[in-house]
């Protein structure tokens, strides 16, 4: 004998509809809004992180496309004019070997950028993989694959990743692999307390209910739920992996020169001299890393906050 | 024709302690339920939170494997299905859950959360999108309203398209655990007209699992009445309602609140008032003997030595599980006499 | 007569949302006499919650906007009053009691030193001690067993109903003479409900407090209360005793939600579900927010184009509705269960 429990929500037919109203019409301000569409909208509303994403693309065009357009040679070494200050035919001054600052900046953007996006990528792969079957298999399986996580957290990645390089020697590839295999952890948490949280809700109990078996449980309907959470993970993650390879890069354990990378393009300012009378060799590469991983922040942020199951 | 048998049904939830999880105890969330239903009849599953009545319906649905017991399928054992024959079973006996904001992925359109079950069982191919059509509109949504997305429907309107989902496998069961329990009222009476229809069409077996009396009374030609994992009273609904046998069935129908004041007039005195003393039992450490005992305003020492055995009242078909039975008009407003309340 | 003990008058609430405004509560005019208990009954998006939580100055504002009206409480506007002296009022002169007791309670503090606490800030020269033991005597008035050891309990330690109780004890500490209930039986089971219903009569009875007990649940109001409203879309639909109201409904809403309710007492032949669903809030309503999905109103003008008021139909009974006299006993009913014998 009651009425219900409902939360509010605006639903119902249009006013002023023919005499016999359908019993069932869809709300006409909700129309035509894809849980993706709902998102983007929330995503807007956030000055900060729109402006994050501005910036960013930006960049990406101007590293990846520029160069198409403008002559730009990062590795044509000109000694006698090493160490200039910016000027003509020289954005951004000369390095230590004549080398064309502006030049090295655009493509160790590239590398830089392609490092951050390509570890990132192992990390989110291996972790969303491992995440998905600890949360829906459960059982020894998942103890197995969450201690290993915590294994892999609890090792001081960046003396790791030197040891390595020590051994086999710096190289991109290198770097690449070690720095996703320690980000995985990190979405491989999430990923699987998202797939724990959505195994018990009705909707995947109705697939099961219908004979549906975990491969089909996790490729439809859990790894689909975690989505927007791993791409919230998968932007920070880039953040940092950018972050660290140019900490590498810059002790000279990452990147080597002649290919220039923003890190090694800071290897430059541990002379005293140069940051003091120099600064167009080392502010370019340093303000480059800060904004570009601030702005992918900004955007991290923004994403987490736009998909806010809580806002549903 | 009967086409569920279930046997001695008994569901144990263990409780997993400490940093290596060994079991404690265990939840005895069923404990040994015995029931059958026949084609075309709506059976009733009443009760109060945590006396089992929606692990009875997942135990049916095969969602959870039961600790013991059986369930038979026009004959067939459940259990004894494995793999490709256990996927095609599902075609028969289907679900509506309870919540209807949470029974539908919110990442699919309408049409593909009716096409689904189909997908699963590889059966969409030909004629698979004829079939979604006809099932939406068996529920009285159109084509149009196939291409959006659940959040864009009322609360009633998402439980008809879960009948919907129900449906499109053409089971000849469905279990309806709390169908209307979380809509408003002007729409319950809507889903509940559909769910009858439905009935009628296609001579559907209804599980209807709830824990609102009115709607049982209105929905169900049999009840079942469960308390803390077992059954304590079953019957038709006149022998239900008209006359309830068991303290717990008298206890419940008497705390329902209703606007039908009209009928008070008449007698001049409510309905007689039975308030139960106390709380719930933990069902995982349940009382000796009848289980209803701690909360009973008859029990004596027997009640708490031996538990008392569903058996047959008078009429076959009504059981009781009491030592000392009585049936009481609860809701005609009979005085209960020297059972007065236990307040 | 006697002046009410709150009046509410035009009252107004809205709330900006990413897609608009919500008209949550439209108009909305009542009072509540000293002792007496009111029964909100609404569906969903009714503004029966939002009306109690804005009267308390609980809506948060933004998004919510208390756009118009006036609540008198023994002379001060609730509205306009400064926070502090709505502190002093909420807890005191005001008792709440929410759906949810877990929300409400504080789950790592132990439950008479909450009881205790509410008397405390109130009263500032109570002491501890005295406090403690009036929380004791509070529990055993709600029916709370042993007392004196689950004064010493933590929340999670209690059963639902026991929270629900814990969480009244602590409305009625400061011996309120208003107290606002939103929903809280609403998550018990029936007879745990049976028992807070009857614990809460009492305890109305003794303190003498009026009460504004807002739910969904027609029965329950049936039960408990004397006087009822019925809300719909954010406005008042019809206001009268309890009795008079499921007796003798005089408006379409009323009398479709009694007509739709399958009944306990009896076997029903028919449900006859009102059709449609309720309105989007997002549009503000020029006529009646029930037309659409009204039987009587559906294809008559006046009912889209102006605002039915809410008005008497017989003394204490107000409907607001056009054609209110078209309903009741006088009229032909139609044939129906659970509202006719």
């Amino acid at each position: 004998m009651s009425l219900g429990t409902d939360v509010v929500g605006p639903s119902g037919p249009l006013l002023g509809e023919p005499a016999a109203p359908p019993p069932d019409s869809v709300s006409p301000v909700l129309r035509r809004r894809s849980p993706f569409m709902l998102g983007l909208r929330r995503y807007l509303h956030n000055w900060l992180a729109v402006a994050g994403a501005i910036v960013l693309l930006a960049f990406l065009v101007t590293v990846f496309i520029l160069p198409l357009f403008m002559h730009l040679d990062p590795y044509a070494v000109d000694l006698t004019h090493s160490r200039q200050p910016p000027g003509p035919g020289h954005l951004l001054g000369t390095d230590g070997t004549g080398r064309d600052v502006f030049a090295r900046l655009v493509y160790g953007g590239r590398v830089s950028m392609g490092v951050g996006l390509a570890a990132a990528g192992v990390a989110i792969l291996l972790g969303s993989l491992l995440g998905a079957i600890a949360g829906a298999f459960g059982g020894w399986l998942d103890t197995v694959i969450m201690r290993a996580a915590d294994i892999f957290l609890s090792f001081p990645s960046t003396v790791v990743v030197i040891v390595l390089a020590g051994v086999f020697g710096p190289s991109v590839l290198m770097l690449i692999v070690a720095l996703g295999v320690f980000e995985w952890p990190k979405s491989g948490r999430v990923v699987r307390s998202v797939v724990v949280a959505m195994r018990e809700r009705e909707f995947v109990q109705a697939a099961r209910a219908v004979g549906a078996g975990r491969g089909w449980l996790i490729s439809r309907h859990l790894l689909p739920a975690a989505l927007s959470q791993i791409v919230v993970i998968f932007t920070l993650t880039v953040a940092n992996c950018i972050l660290q390879e140019a900490a590498l890069s810059f002790l000279g354990l990452g990147v080597q020169p002649p290919t220039p990378s923003w890190g090694n393009m800071l290897t430059d300012a541990q002379s005293i001299t140069v940051i003091n009378s120099m600064p167009w060799l080392w502010v370019p590469p340093g303000v480059a890393v800060a904004l570009m991983v601030l702005c992918v922040n900004f955007v991290g942020d923004g994403l987490r906050d736009a998909v806010d199951p809580r806002q549903r | 024709m009967t086409l569920l048998e279930v046997r001695d049904l008994v569901k144990h939830f263990p409780i997993r302690k400490g940093v290596f999880r060994h079991v404690g105890s265990v939840v005895r969330a069923v404990d040994g339920v015995s029931f059958d239903l026949d084609r075309g009849e709506t059976l009733g599953l009443v009760g109060e939170s945590g006396c089992g009545k929606s692990s009875t319906g997942k135990l049916l649905m095969r969602l959870e494997q039961p600790t013991s017991g059986a369930i038979r399928y026009d004959g067939a054992d459940l259990s004894a299905l494995t793999g490709s024959a256990s996927k095609a079973f599902a075609r028969n006996i289907q679900i509506v859950f309870q919540d209807p904001y949470a029974s539908l992925s919110p990442r699919m359109t309408v049409h593909d959360i009716v096409a689904e079950p189909l997908r699963v069982q590889k059966i969409y191919a030909s004629t698979g999108a004829a079939k979604v059509s006809a099932a939406l509109e068996s529920v009285g949504l159109t084509q149009q309203h196939a291409s959006r997305y659940a959040h864009e429907f009322s609360g009633g309107q998402r439980q008809r398209i879960g009948i919907a989902r129900a449906l499109v496998l053409d089971p000849t069961v469905l279990v309806l655990d709390e169908p209307v329990s979380a809509l408003d009222v002007s729409i319950r009476a809507q889903v509940i007209n559909t769910l009858e229809e439905l009935q009628d069409d296609l001579g559907l077996a209804y599980l209807f699992i709830s824990h609102d009396l009115s709607v049982v009374r209105y929905t169900c030609d049999r009840v079942a009445v469960m308390y803390l994992g077992k059954i304590v009273e079953t019957g038709t609904r006149s022998q239900i309602f008209d006359a309830p046998t068991h303290p717990y069935t008298q206890a419940l129908l008497s705390a329902i609140p209703s606007p039908d004041v009209i009928d008070d007039d008449d007698g001049g005195a409510r309905r007689e008032r039975i308030v139960l003393r106390g709380d719930v039992p933990s069902p995982s450490n349940p009382p000796s003997g009848c289980r209803f005992r701690t909360r009973c305003w008859k029990a004596q020492d027997i009640c708490a030595a031996e538990e008392p055995p569903l058996v047959g009242q008078g009429a076959d078909d009504h059981l009781v599980a009491c030592h000392f039975p009585q049936a009481i008009d609860v809701l005609g407003g009979e005085p209960i006499g020297e059972y007065s309340e236990a307040e | 007569m006697t002046q009410p003990l709150l009046d509410v008058r035009d009252l107004a609430v809205q709330f900006k949302t990413l897609d608009g405004l919500v008209h949550a509560v439209d108009g909305v005019s009542f009072t509540v006499a000293k002792g007496e208990i009111l029964g909100v009954v609404g569906e969903s998006g009714s503004g029966k919650s939002v009306s109690a939580m804005s009267m308390l100055g609980l809506i948060p504002q933004p998004p919510g906007r208390i756009a118009a009206g006036s609540v008198l409480f023994e002379g001060t506007d609730l509205l306009r009053a400064s926070k502090r002296r709505m502190r002093q009022i909420r807890g005191e002169q005001i008792g709440m009691i929410f759906q949810d007791p877990m929300t409400a309670l504080n789950p790592v503090m132990r439950v008479g030193k909450q009881i205790a606490e509410a008397i405390r800030t109130h009263h500032r020269r109570t002491s501890a001690d005295a406090a403690l033991e009036r929380a004791v005597e509070l529990l055993r008035l709600v029916g709370v067993p042993q007392p004196e050891a689950r004064v010493q309990q933590y929340p999670h330690q209690f059963s639902g109903g026991m929270r629900q109780r814990a969480m009244i004890a602590m409305a009625i500490a400061n011996d309120p003479s208003l107290l606002i209930a939103d929903e809280p039986t609403t998550a018990l089971d029936v007879t745990i409900q049976a028992q807070v219903l009857d614990m809460l009569r009492r305890a109305q009875a003794e303190t003498g407090a009026a009460t504004i007990f807002i739910t969904h649940d027609l029965g329950v109001v049936a039960e408990l209360a004397e006087r009822v409203i019925v809300m719909y879309a954010g406005r008042i639909m019809e206001s009268g005793a309890v009795r008079t109201i499921f007796a003798n409904p005089r408006h379409p809403y009323t009398v479709g939600l009694l007509k739709s309710l399958p009944s306990l007492k009896r076997d029903s032949q028919i449900l006859t579900p009102i059709p449609g669903n309720p309105p989007n809030l997002l549009q503000p309503i020029q006529g009646c927010p029930f037309q659409p999905r009204c039987e009587i109103g559906r294809d008559r003008e006046v009912c889209s184009t102006t605002r039915p008021p809410l008005a008497d139909v017989a003394p204490g009974h107000a409907s607001a509705c056009h054609f209110s006299d078209e309903l009741g006993s006088a009229a032909p009913a139609a044939a129906s269960t659970g509202v006719t014998s």
